[in-house]
Protein backbone atom coordinates (compact mmCIF):
# COMPACT_ATOMS: atom_id res chain seq x y z
CA UNK A 1 0.00 0.00 0.00
CA UNK A 2 2.90 2.25 0.67
CA UNK A 3 4.41 1.28 -2.49
CA UNK A 4 1.16 2.12 -4.21
CA UNK A 5 1.12 6.06 -2.61
CA UNK A 6 4.76 6.69 -3.38
CA UNK A 7 4.34 5.93 -6.97
CA UNK A 8 3.65 9.10 -8.71
CA UNK A 9 2.23 7.55 -11.46
CA UNK A 10 -1.21 7.52 -9.45
CA UNK A 11 -1.39 10.41 -9.06
CA UNK A 12 -0.71 11.60 -12.57
CA UNK A 13 -3.56 9.02 -13.90
CA UNK A 14 -5.93 11.14 -11.29
CA UNK A 15 -4.83 14.26 -12.12
CA UNK A 16 -5.55 13.43 -15.88
CA UNK A 17 -9.21 12.02 -15.42
CA UNK A 18 -9.93 14.83 -13.37
CA UNK A 19 -8.56 16.97 -16.16
CA UNK A 20 -10.84 15.06 -18.61
CA UNK A 21 -14.04 14.26 -16.96
CA UNK A 22 -14.45 18.09 -16.17
CA UNK A 23 -13.46 19.36 -19.64
CA UNK A 24 -16.07 16.87 -21.10
CA UNK A 25 -18.66 17.52 -18.79
CA UNK A 26 -18.35 21.36 -19.31
CA UNK A 27 -18.33 20.98 -23.44
CA UNK A 28 -21.34 18.61 -22.97
CA UNK A 29 -23.49 21.24 -21.19
CA UNK A 30 -22.08 23.92 -23.79
CA UNK A 31 -23.22 21.62 -26.73
CA UNK A 32 -26.57 20.93 -24.84
CA UNK A 33 -27.21 17.24 -27.25
CA UNK A 34 -27.36 14.95 -24.76
CA UNK A 35 -27.29 12.32 -27.82
CA UNK A 36 -24.55 13.32 -29.95
CA UNK A 37 -22.69 13.50 -26.30
CA UNK A 38 -24.24 12.98 -22.98
CA UNK A 39 -21.73 14.46 -19.81
CA UNK A 40 -19.98 12.16 -17.50
CA UNK A 41 -22.29 12.68 -14.46
CA UNK A 42 -25.33 11.98 -16.87
CA UNK A 43 -23.35 8.54 -17.74
CA UNK A 44 -22.31 8.00 -14.46
CA UNK A 45 -25.92 8.46 -13.33
CA UNK A 46 -27.06 5.99 -16.31
CA UNK A 47 -24.69 3.72 -14.66
CA UNK A 48 -26.10 3.38 -11.20
CA UNK A 49 -29.35 3.23 -13.34
CA UNK A 50 -28.98 0.46 -14.84
CA UNK A 51 -26.88 -1.44 -11.90
CA UNK A 52 -29.96 -0.90 -9.78
CA UNK A 53 -32.74 -2.11 -12.03
CA UNK A 54 -30.75 -5.19 -12.60
CA UNK A 55 -29.76 -4.73 -16.26
CA UNK A 56 -26.23 -4.68 -15.88
CA UNK A 57 -25.40 -7.44 -13.39
CA UNK A 58 -26.94 -10.43 -15.38
CA UNK A 59 -25.36 -8.79 -18.82
CA UNK A 60 -22.23 -8.69 -17.04
CA UNK A 61 -22.53 -12.43 -15.58
CA UNK A 62 -23.19 -13.45 -18.71
CA UNK A 63 -20.10 -12.11 -20.34
CA UNK A 64 -18.08 -13.24 -17.78
CA UNK A 65 -19.15 -16.75 -18.60
CA UNK A 66 -18.06 -16.44 -22.15
CA UNK A 67 -14.53 -15.17 -21.16
CA UNK A 68 -14.08 -17.69 -18.57
CA UNK A 69 -14.99 -20.55 -21.11
CA UNK A 70 -13.21 -18.99 -24.17
CA UNK A 71 -10.01 -17.90 -21.81
CA UNK A 72 -9.78 -21.28 -20.20
CA UNK A 73 -9.80 -22.96 -23.47
CA UNK A 74 -7.46 -20.52 -24.82
CA UNK A 75 -5.17 -21.06 -21.99
CA UNK A 76 -5.12 -24.72 -22.12
CA UNK A 77 -4.84 -25.16 -25.22
CA UNK A 78 -2.12 -22.39 -25.71
CA UNK A 79 -0.17 -23.81 -23.34
CA UNK A 80 -0.40 -27.40 -24.44
CA UNK A 81 0.06 -26.75 -27.93
CA UNK A 82 3.17 -24.37 -27.32
CA UNK A 83 5.09 -26.64 -25.09
CA UNK A 84 4.53 -29.31 -27.90
CA UNK A 85 5.66 -26.89 -30.60
CA UNK A 86 8.72 -24.90 -28.51
CA UNK A 87 9.87 -28.40 -27.62
CA UNK A 88 10.44 -29.87 -31.30
CA UNK A 89 12.49 -28.01 -33.54
CA UNK A 90 10.72 -29.41 -36.17
CA UNK A 91 7.00 -28.10 -35.57
CA UNK A 92 8.66 -24.79 -34.50
CA UNK A 93 10.06 -24.31 -37.96
CA UNK A 94 7.57 -25.51 -39.52
CA UNK A 95 4.42 -23.87 -37.62
CA UNK A 96 5.27 -20.60 -36.32
CA UNK A 97 5.08 -18.59 -39.55
CA UNK A 98 1.56 -19.57 -39.30
CA UNK A 99 1.25 -18.60 -35.47
CA UNK A 100 2.63 -15.56 -36.25
CA UNK A 101 0.42 -14.40 -39.35
CA UNK A 102 -2.49 -15.55 -37.41
CA UNK A 103 -1.84 -13.51 -34.57
CA UNK A 104 -1.93 -10.88 -37.00
CA UNK A 105 -4.87 -11.22 -38.16
CA UNK A 106 -7.56 -9.39 -36.53
CA UNK A 107 -10.52 -11.11 -35.05
CA UNK A 108 -13.10 -9.17 -36.47
CA UNK A 109 -12.24 -10.43 -39.94
CA UNK A 110 -12.75 -14.22 -38.87
CA UNK A 111 -16.56 -13.38 -37.16
CA UNK A 112 -18.35 -14.34 -40.83
CA UNK A 113 -16.17 -17.60 -40.85
CA UNK A 114 -17.33 -18.34 -37.16
CA UNK A 115 -20.70 -17.56 -38.27
CA UNK A 116 -21.00 -20.16 -41.36
CA UNK A 117 -19.12 -22.62 -39.58
CA UNK A 118 -20.06 -22.54 -35.98
CA UNK A 119 -23.50 -20.67 -35.72
CA UNK A 120 -24.33 -17.86 -33.38
CA UNK A 121 -24.66 -19.76 -30.60
CA UNK A 122 -22.31 -20.47 -27.35
CA UNK A 123 -20.04 -22.51 -29.68
CA UNK A 124 -19.34 -19.32 -32.16
CA UNK A 125 -19.05 -17.26 -29.52
CA UNK A 126 -16.50 -19.01 -27.31
CA UNK A 127 -14.50 -19.91 -30.09
CA UNK A 128 -14.38 -15.78 -30.88
CA UNK A 129 -12.68 -15.11 -27.31
CA UNK A 130 -10.41 -18.31 -28.06
CA UNK A 131 -9.38 -17.17 -31.42
CA UNK A 132 -8.49 -13.71 -29.16
CA UNK A 133 -6.54 -14.60 -26.63
CA UNK A 134 -5.18 -17.99 -27.87
CA UNK A 135 -2.27 -16.61 -30.52
CA UNK A 136 -0.62 -14.57 -27.69
CA UNK A 137 -0.21 -17.21 -24.85
CA UNK A 138 0.96 -20.18 -27.68
CA UNK A 139 3.36 -17.89 -28.55
CA UNK A 140 5.28 -16.69 -25.97
CA UNK A 141 4.75 -20.64 -24.50
CA UNK A 142 6.44 -21.41 -27.38
CA UNK A 143 8.93 -18.63 -26.93
CA UNK A 144 9.92 -19.84 -23.47
CA UNK A 145 10.02 -23.66 -24.11
CA UNK A 146 12.08 -22.94 -27.10
CA UNK A 147 14.51 -20.67 -24.98
CA UNK A 148 15.01 -23.52 -22.31
CA UNK A 149 17.81 -23.42 -20.38
CA UNK A 150 19.92 -26.01 -21.97
CA UNK A 151 22.91 -26.26 -19.09
CA UNK A 152 19.88 -26.97 -16.51
CA UNK A 153 18.21 -30.00 -18.67
CA UNK A 154 21.58 -31.18 -18.73
CA UNK A 155 22.04 -30.67 -14.91
CA UNK A 156 18.93 -32.92 -14.41
CA UNK A 157 19.75 -35.38 -16.67
CA UNK A 158 22.91 -35.66 -15.07
CA UNK A 159 21.04 -36.04 -11.44
CA UNK A 160 18.56 -38.89 -13.45
CA UNK A 161 16.03 -37.71 -14.74
CA UNK A 162 15.55 -39.50 -17.95
CA UNK A 163 11.96 -39.49 -19.70
CA UNK A 164 11.02 -36.20 -21.73
CA UNK A 165 7.96 -35.61 -19.18
CA UNK A 166 10.50 -35.77 -16.42
CA UNK A 167 12.39 -32.98 -18.16
CA UNK A 168 9.05 -30.71 -18.84
CA UNK A 169 7.61 -30.90 -15.65
CA UNK A 170 11.13 -30.26 -13.64
CA UNK A 171 13.22 -27.68 -15.64
CA UNK A 172 11.30 -26.82 -19.66
CA UNK A 173 8.08 -25.62 -17.72
CA UNK A 174 8.96 -24.21 -14.54
CA UNK A 175 11.62 -22.27 -16.58
CA UNK A 176 8.74 -20.85 -19.29
CA UNK A 177 6.36 -19.83 -16.96
CA UNK A 178 7.34 -16.08 -16.70
CA UNK A 179 7.07 -16.47 -20.29
CA UNK A 180 3.73 -17.92 -20.13
CA UNK A 181 2.86 -15.53 -17.71
CA UNK A 182 2.85 -12.43 -20.28
CA UNK A 183 1.48 -14.36 -22.50
CA UNK A 184 -1.64 -14.81 -20.24
CA UNK A 185 -1.89 -11.19 -19.30
CA UNK A 186 -1.82 -10.07 -22.89
CA UNK A 187 -4.29 -12.91 -23.61
CA UNK A 188 -6.66 -11.79 -20.87
CA UNK A 189 -7.13 -8.26 -22.52
CA UNK A 190 -7.82 -9.56 -25.99
CA UNK A 191 -10.05 -11.99 -24.45
CA UNK A 192 -12.08 -9.08 -23.22
CA UNK A 193 -11.88 -7.86 -26.75
CA UNK A 194 -13.54 -10.82 -28.23
CA UNK A 195 -15.56 -11.24 -25.71
CA UNK A 196 -16.96 -7.84 -26.57
CA UNK A 197 -16.99 -8.26 -30.41
CA UNK A 198 -18.59 -12.08 -30.10
CA UNK A 199 -21.33 -10.52 -28.43
CA UNK A 200 -22.54 -7.54 -30.62
CA UNK A 201 -21.33 -9.26 -34.46
CA UNK A 202 -22.06 -12.55 -33.55
CA UNK A 203 -25.34 -12.88 -31.27
CA UNK A 204 -26.22 -10.08 -28.71
CA UNK A 205 -25.92 -11.26 -25.39
CA UNK A 206 -24.81 -9.94 -22.54
CA UNK A 207 -22.86 -6.57 -22.41
CA UNK A 208 -22.97 -6.59 -26.11
CA UNK A 209 -26.55 -6.79 -26.37
CA UNK A 210 -26.76 -3.94 -23.45
CA UNK A 211 -24.97 -1.77 -25.12
CA UNK A 212 -26.44 -2.69 -29.15
CA UNK A 213 -30.03 -1.91 -27.27
CA UNK A 214 -29.26 1.71 -25.92
CA UNK A 215 -27.43 2.43 -29.32
CA UNK A 216 -30.26 1.48 -31.10
CA UNK A 217 -32.85 3.95 -29.08
CA UNK A 218 -30.14 6.44 -29.36
CA UNK A 219 -29.86 6.06 -25.38
CA UNK A 220 -25.89 7.76 -25.61
CA UNK A 221 -25.73 7.91 -21.61
CA UNK A 222 -26.80 4.70 -21.03
CA UNK A 223 -24.24 3.30 -23.94
CA UNK A 224 -22.00 4.79 -22.54
CA UNK A 225 -22.69 3.37 -19.17
CA UNK A 226 -22.92 0.07 -20.94
CA UNK A 227 -19.20 0.24 -22.13
CA UNK A 228 -17.65 1.46 -18.96
CA UNK A 229 -17.35 -2.26 -17.73
CA UNK A 230 -15.32 -3.44 -20.32
CA UNK A 231 -12.52 -1.44 -20.35
CA UNK A 232 -12.66 -1.72 -16.52
CA UNK A 233 -12.58 -5.34 -16.84
CA UNK A 234 -10.01 -5.35 -19.31
CA UNK A 235 -7.68 -2.95 -16.91
CA UNK A 236 -8.69 -5.46 -13.54
CA UNK A 237 -8.35 -8.41 -14.84
CA UNK A 238 -4.68 -7.15 -16.64
CA UNK A 239 -3.83 -5.80 -13.60
CA UNK A 240 -4.58 -9.46 -11.75
CA UNK A 241 -2.82 -11.74 -14.05
CA UNK A 242 0.72 -8.96 -13.89
CA UNK A 243 -0.08 -9.10 -10.36
CA UNK A 244 0.24 -12.70 -10.68
CA UNK A 245 3.24 -12.94 -13.24
CA UNK A 246 5.47 -10.54 -11.10
CA UNK A 247 4.77 -13.58 -7.97
CA UNK A 248 5.76 -16.47 -10.35
CA UNK A 249 8.64 -14.40 -11.80
CA UNK A 250 10.31 -12.52 -8.87
CA UNK A 251 13.43 -14.57 -9.13
CA UNK A 252 14.03 -13.39 -12.76
CA UNK A 253 13.26 -9.55 -12.23
CA UNK A 254 15.55 -9.53 -9.34
CA UNK A 255 18.60 -10.49 -10.89
CA UNK A 256 18.17 -7.61 -13.03
CA UNK A 257 17.45 -5.23 -11.11
CA UNK B 1 55.33 -31.21 -32.30
CA UNK B 2 55.77 -32.88 -28.91
CA UNK B 3 55.78 -36.51 -28.45
CA UNK B 4 52.58 -37.98 -26.95
CA UNK B 5 52.92 -40.04 -23.75
CA UNK B 6 50.22 -42.34 -23.32
CA UNK B 7 50.57 -43.27 -19.91
CA UNK B 8 47.77 -45.18 -18.01
CA UNK B 9 48.87 -45.98 -14.93
CA UNK B 10 48.04 -49.64 -14.15
CA UNK B 11 47.42 -49.36 -10.79
CA UNK B 12 50.45 -50.58 -8.93
CA UNK B 13 48.50 -51.93 -5.96
CA UNK B 14 47.00 -54.14 -7.89
CA UNK B 15 43.62 -52.84 -6.98
CA UNK B 16 40.84 -52.74 -9.94
CA UNK B 17 39.98 -49.06 -11.64
CA UNK B 18 37.14 -47.67 -10.46
CA UNK B 19 36.73 -45.88 -13.28
CA UNK B 20 38.41 -46.90 -16.45
CA UNK B 21 38.35 -44.95 -19.84
CA UNK B 22 39.99 -46.96 -22.69
CA UNK B 23 40.19 -45.33 -26.18
CA UNK B 24 37.64 -42.84 -26.40
CA UNK B 25 37.04 -40.80 -29.27
CA UNK B 26 34.86 -38.27 -29.69
CA UNK B 27 33.71 -36.20 -33.12
CA UNK B 28 32.02 -33.39 -32.89
CA UNK B 29 30.20 -33.08 -36.04
CA UNK B 30 27.75 -30.20 -37.48
CA UNK B 31 26.69 -28.86 -40.52
CA UNK B 32 27.46 -25.56 -41.89
CA UNK B 33 25.70 -24.40 -45.20
CA UNK B 34 24.72 -27.77 -46.28
CA UNK B 35 28.38 -29.22 -46.00
CA UNK B 36 29.15 -31.63 -43.26
CA UNK B 37 31.97 -30.64 -40.81
CA UNK B 38 33.54 -32.77 -38.01
CA UNK B 39 35.60 -31.77 -35.97
CA UNK B 40 37.85 -34.74 -33.69
CA UNK B 41 37.71 -33.57 -29.84
CA UNK B 42 39.06 -36.62 -28.47
CA UNK B 43 41.07 -39.21 -30.06
CA UNK B 44 41.94 -42.46 -28.01
CA UNK B 45 41.92 -41.24 -24.31
CA UNK B 46 43.14 -43.59 -22.26
CA UNK B 47 42.76 -43.11 -17.86
CA UNK B 48 42.00 -45.21 -14.86
CA UNK B 49 40.85 -43.98 -11.78
CA UNK B 50 41.68 -45.49 -8.57
CA UNK B 51 39.18 -45.97 -5.84
CA UNK B 52 39.49 -43.15 -3.48
CA UNK B 53 41.94 -41.64 -6.23
CA UNK B 54 41.20 -37.61 -6.34
CA UNK B 55 42.92 -37.19 -9.91
CA UNK B 56 42.94 -33.04 -11.61
CA UNK B 57 42.66 -32.80 -15.71
CA UNK B 58 44.02 -30.49 -17.00
CA UNK B 59 45.26 -28.95 -20.33
CA UNK B 60 44.96 -26.15 -22.87
CA UNK B 61 42.05 -24.20 -23.43
CA UNK B 62 39.66 -26.35 -26.54
CA UNK B 63 41.31 -29.85 -25.78
CA UNK B 64 38.47 -31.89 -24.38
CA UNK B 65 38.79 -32.38 -20.44
CA UNK B 66 35.40 -31.07 -20.52
CA UNK B 67 33.84 -33.41 -22.59
CA UNK B 68 35.91 -35.99 -21.70
CA UNK B 69 34.17 -35.25 -18.11
CA UNK B 70 30.51 -35.08 -19.80
CA UNK B 71 31.38 -38.61 -21.54
CA UNK B 72 32.27 -39.77 -18.26
CA UNK B 73 29.19 -38.69 -16.82
CA UNK B 74 27.29 -40.46 -19.31
CA UNK B 75 25.94 -37.09 -20.79
CA UNK B 76 27.48 -37.18 -24.15
CA UNK B 77 27.40 -40.19 -26.92
CA UNK B 78 31.16 -40.90 -28.21
CA UNK B 79 32.54 -42.95 -31.25
CA UNK B 80 34.86 -45.36 -30.09
CA UNK B 81 36.08 -46.48 -27.10
CA UNK B 82 34.73 -47.78 -23.77
CA UNK B 83 34.18 -45.90 -20.38
CA UNK B 84 33.32 -48.40 -17.67
CA UNK B 85 33.00 -47.83 -14.18
CA UNK B 86 33.39 -50.63 -11.70
CA UNK B 87 33.91 -52.97 -14.74
CA UNK B 88 30.01 -51.77 -16.14
CA UNK B 89 30.49 -49.98 -19.46
CA UNK B 90 28.63 -46.00 -19.29
CA UNK B 91 25.84 -46.39 -20.95
CA UNK B 92 23.98 -42.81 -19.37
CA UNK B 93 24.00 -41.24 -16.10
CA UNK B 94 24.00 -43.51 -12.97
CA UNK B 95 23.74 -42.66 -9.10
CA UNK B 96 27.21 -43.78 -8.00
CA UNK B 97 28.21 -40.59 -9.81
CA UNK B 98 27.59 -37.02 -9.26
CA UNK B 99 28.36 -33.72 -10.89
CA UNK B 100 29.09 -30.68 -9.95
CA UNK B 101 28.75 -28.09 -12.73
CA UNK B 102 30.99 -24.63 -13.85
CA UNK B 103 28.14 -22.52 -14.28
CA UNK B 104 26.48 -23.99 -10.72
CA UNK B 105 23.06 -25.64 -12.36
CA UNK B 106 21.14 -24.35 -9.93
CA UNK B 107 17.53 -23.91 -10.78
CA UNK B 108 16.69 -20.12 -10.08
CA UNK B 109 12.81 -20.86 -9.54
CA UNK B 110 14.21 -23.21 -6.27
CA UNK B 111 15.26 -22.13 -2.50
CA UNK B 112 18.62 -23.72 -1.91
CA UNK B 113 17.30 -26.66 0.37
CA UNK B 114 15.06 -27.39 -2.69
CA UNK B 115 17.79 -27.27 -4.97
CA UNK B 116 19.93 -29.49 -2.71
CA UNK B 117 17.29 -31.82 -2.36
CA UNK B 118 16.49 -32.26 -6.22
CA UNK B 119 18.37 -35.48 -6.50
CA UNK B 120 16.43 -37.05 -3.93
CA UNK B 121 13.37 -36.39 -5.00
CA UNK B 122 14.02 -37.33 -8.51
CA UNK B 123 15.19 -40.71 -6.69
CA UNK B 124 12.05 -40.92 -5.10
CA UNK B 125 13.84 -40.90 -1.21
CA UNK B 126 11.52 -40.87 1.81
CA UNK B 127 10.58 -36.78 1.94
CA UNK B 128 11.38 -36.99 5.68
CA UNK B 129 14.72 -38.28 5.00
CA UNK B 130 15.66 -36.06 2.05
CA UNK B 131 14.59 -32.91 3.89
CA UNK B 132 17.09 -34.17 6.73
CA UNK B 133 19.97 -35.39 4.82
CA UNK B 134 19.85 -31.77 2.39
CA UNK B 135 19.91 -29.90 5.76
CA UNK B 136 23.02 -31.88 6.97
CA UNK B 137 24.31 -30.80 3.70
CA UNK B 138 23.21 -27.90 3.50
CA UNK B 139 25.18 -27.17 6.78
CA UNK B 140 28.26 -29.23 6.05
CA UNK B 141 29.04 -26.58 3.41
CA UNK B 142 28.48 -24.12 5.77
CA UNK B 143 25.64 -22.62 4.48
CA UNK B 144 23.08 -22.91 8.04
CA UNK B 145 20.77 -20.31 7.96
CA UNK B 146 20.59 -20.45 3.70
CA UNK B 147 18.16 -22.98 3.19
CA UNK B 148 14.95 -20.42 2.22
CA UNK B 149 17.60 -18.47 -0.12
CA UNK B 150 17.07 -18.07 -3.65
CA UNK B 151 19.94 -18.75 -5.21
CA UNK B 152 20.42 -15.35 -6.87
CA UNK B 153 20.16 -13.89 -3.50
CA UNK B 154 23.85 -15.18 -3.08
CA UNK B 155 27.39 -14.73 -4.34
CA UNK B 156 28.77 -16.92 -6.85
CA UNK B 157 30.95 -18.92 -3.69
CA UNK B 158 27.72 -19.81 -1.82
CA UNK B 159 26.00 -20.90 -5.07
CA UNK B 160 28.61 -23.32 -5.57
CA UNK B 161 28.70 -24.48 -2.17
CA UNK B 162 24.75 -25.41 -2.86
CA UNK B 163 26.43 -26.95 -6.17
CA UNK B 164 28.55 -29.10 -4.24
CA UNK B 165 25.79 -29.92 -1.24
CA UNK B 166 23.68 -31.27 -4.22
CA UNK B 167 26.24 -33.42 -5.52
CA UNK B 168 27.00 -34.95 -2.10
CA UNK B 169 23.70 -35.29 -1.02
CA UNK B 170 23.39 -38.33 -2.91
CA UNK B 171 26.43 -40.18 -1.28
CA UNK B 172 27.99 -40.47 -4.34
CA UNK B 173 30.96 -42.96 -5.19
CA UNK B 174 32.54 -40.43 -8.00
CA UNK B 175 32.30 -36.83 -8.01
CA UNK B 176 32.68 -35.54 -11.14
CA UNK B 177 34.04 -32.11 -11.19
CA UNK B 178 33.76 -29.18 -14.13
CA UNK B 179 35.91 -26.44 -13.45
CA UNK B 180 33.80 -25.85 -10.28
CA UNK B 181 35.89 -23.15 -8.78
CA UNK B 182 36.38 -21.03 -12.26
CA UNK B 183 33.83 -18.52 -12.11
CA UNK B 184 34.91 -17.76 -8.30
CA UNK B 185 37.20 -14.88 -7.21
CA UNK B 186 40.78 -16.22 -6.01
CA UNK B 187 40.44 -15.54 -2.40
CA UNK B 188 36.72 -17.16 -2.25
CA UNK B 189 38.32 -20.19 -4.75
CA UNK B 190 41.36 -21.09 -2.42
CA UNK B 191 38.58 -21.32 0.54
CA UNK B 192 36.56 -23.28 -1.36
CA UNK B 193 39.44 -26.13 -2.54
CA UNK B 194 40.43 -26.43 1.42
CA UNK B 195 37.20 -26.72 1.91
CA UNK B 196 36.46 -29.52 -0.38
CA UNK B 197 39.67 -31.11 1.10
CA UNK B 198 38.16 -31.46 3.92
CA UNK B 199 34.94 -32.87 2.58
CA UNK B 200 37.02 -35.56 0.54
CA UNK B 201 39.72 -36.84 3.26
CA UNK B 202 38.27 -40.07 4.52
CA UNK B 203 35.32 -40.17 2.17
CA UNK B 204 36.46 -42.79 -0.12
CA UNK B 205 34.53 -40.83 -3.15
CA UNK B 206 36.71 -40.95 -6.00
CA UNK B 207 37.25 -37.92 -8.12
CA UNK B 208 37.63 -36.72 -11.02
CA UNK B 209 38.28 -32.51 -11.03
CA UNK B 210 38.60 -31.07 -14.55
CA UNK B 211 40.62 -27.61 -14.37
CA UNK B 212 42.72 -24.88 -16.49
CA UNK B 213 44.40 -23.41 -13.39
CA UNK B 214 47.27 -25.28 -12.82
CA UNK B 215 47.82 -24.27 -8.86
CA UNK B 216 44.87 -25.78 -7.87
CA UNK B 217 44.72 -28.55 -9.99
CA UNK B 218 48.23 -29.45 -8.24
CA UNK B 219 46.95 -28.22 -4.60
CA UNK B 220 44.50 -30.71 -5.00
CA UNK B 221 45.29 -33.76 -6.52
CA UNK B 222 47.18 -37.12 -6.07
CA UNK B 223 48.22 -36.99 -9.80
CA UNK B 224 47.64 -34.53 -12.62
CA UNK B 225 46.07 -35.63 -16.02
CA UNK B 226 47.85 -33.21 -18.72
CA UNK B 227 45.47 -33.12 -22.03
CA UNK B 228 46.99 -32.09 -25.37
CA UNK B 229 45.55 -29.35 -27.08
CA UNK B 230 42.82 -30.42 -29.46
CA UNK B 231 42.13 -33.14 -30.39
CA UNK B 232 42.87 -34.22 -27.02
CA UNK B 233 45.22 -37.19 -25.75
CA UNK B 234 46.59 -37.89 -22.53
CA UNK B 235 50.10 -36.46 -22.49
CA UNK B 236 51.71 -37.35 -19.32
CA UNK B 237 50.17 -38.52 -15.31
CA UNK B 238 52.20 -36.67 -13.02
CA UNK B 239 52.47 -37.96 -9.33
CA UNK B 240 51.68 -35.17 -6.16
CA UNK B 241 53.47 -36.73 -3.66
CA UNK B 242 52.16 -34.18 -1.09
CA UNK B 243 51.34 -35.18 2.51
CA UNK B 244 47.53 -35.23 3.41
CA UNK B 245 46.09 -33.12 5.07
CA UNK B 246 47.37 -30.16 2.44
CA UNK B 247 45.90 -27.37 4.70
CA UNK B 248 47.65 -27.30 7.75
CA UNK B 249 51.42 -26.61 6.34
CA UNK B 250 51.77 -24.21 3.13
CA UNK B 251 51.12 -26.38 0.66
CA UNK B 252 52.59 -23.82 -2.30
CA UNK B 253 55.84 -23.05 -1.29
CA UNK B 254 56.40 -27.23 -0.71
CA UNK B 255 59.67 -28.06 -3.47
CA UNK B 256 57.19 -31.43 -4.27
CA UNK B 257 54.35 -29.00 -5.47
CA UNK B 258 57.27 -26.47 -7.18
CA UNK B 259 58.19 -29.37 -8.78
CA UNK B 260 55.15 -30.67 -10.23
CA UNK B 261 54.13 -27.34 -11.24
CA UNK B 262 57.15 -26.34 -13.10
CA UNK B 263 56.82 -29.85 -15.11
CA UNK B 264 53.39 -29.73 -16.06
CA UNK B 265 53.63 -26.04 -16.79
CA UNK B 266 57.11 -26.91 -19.08
CA UNK B 267 54.37 -29.00 -20.84
CA UNK B 268 51.03 -26.40 -21.33
CA UNK B 269 53.48 -24.20 -22.31
CA UNK B 270 54.48 -26.28 -25.74
CA UNK B 271 51.03 -26.53 -26.60
CA UNK B 272 51.01 -22.64 -26.19
CA UNK B 273 53.96 -21.97 -28.18
CA UNK B 274 53.03 -23.90 -30.67
CA UNK B 275 49.38 -22.73 -30.78
CA UNK B 276 51.58 -19.03 -30.80
CA UNK B 277 53.19 -20.54 -34.12
CA UNK B 278 49.90 -21.29 -35.91
CA UNK B 279 48.29 -18.25 -35.33
CA UNK B 280 51.56 -16.08 -36.63
CA UNK B 281 51.32 -18.37 -40.12
CA UNK B 282 47.98 -19.30 -40.09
Amino acid sequence: MQAFLKDRLWIGHMAFAVVFLGTWEIYARVLDEPVLLPGPLAVGSALLTIIFDGSLLPALFESLRLLALGFTAAVLLGVGIGVTVGRYPLMDRTFSPYFNALYALPVVALVPLVLVWFGFGLTGRVIVVFLSAFFPILINTYTGVRDAPRDLIEVATAFGVSTEFGLLRRVVVPAAIPFIMAGVRLGIGRGVVGMAIAEVYLRLSGIGALISSYGSVFRTDFLLAAILPLPLLGIGLTKLFGYLENRVRYWKVSTTT
Amino acid sequence: MPNTVNTSPETSSGRPAKVQISGVQKYFRWEKKGVRQELLALDGVDLDLKEGEFVSVIGPSGCGKTTLLRIVAGLLPFDGGEVRIDGTPVTGPGRERAMVFQSFGLFPWKTVLDNVKMPLVIRKADPRVADQLSREFITKVGLAGFEDAMPHQLSGGMQQRVGLARALVTDPEILLMDEPFGAIDAQTRELMQEELMKLWSNSGKTVMFVTHDLDEAVALADRVVVLTRGPGRIRASIDVDLPRPRWDYDLRAEKGFIEARQEIWQMLREDLEYQRSQLAVG
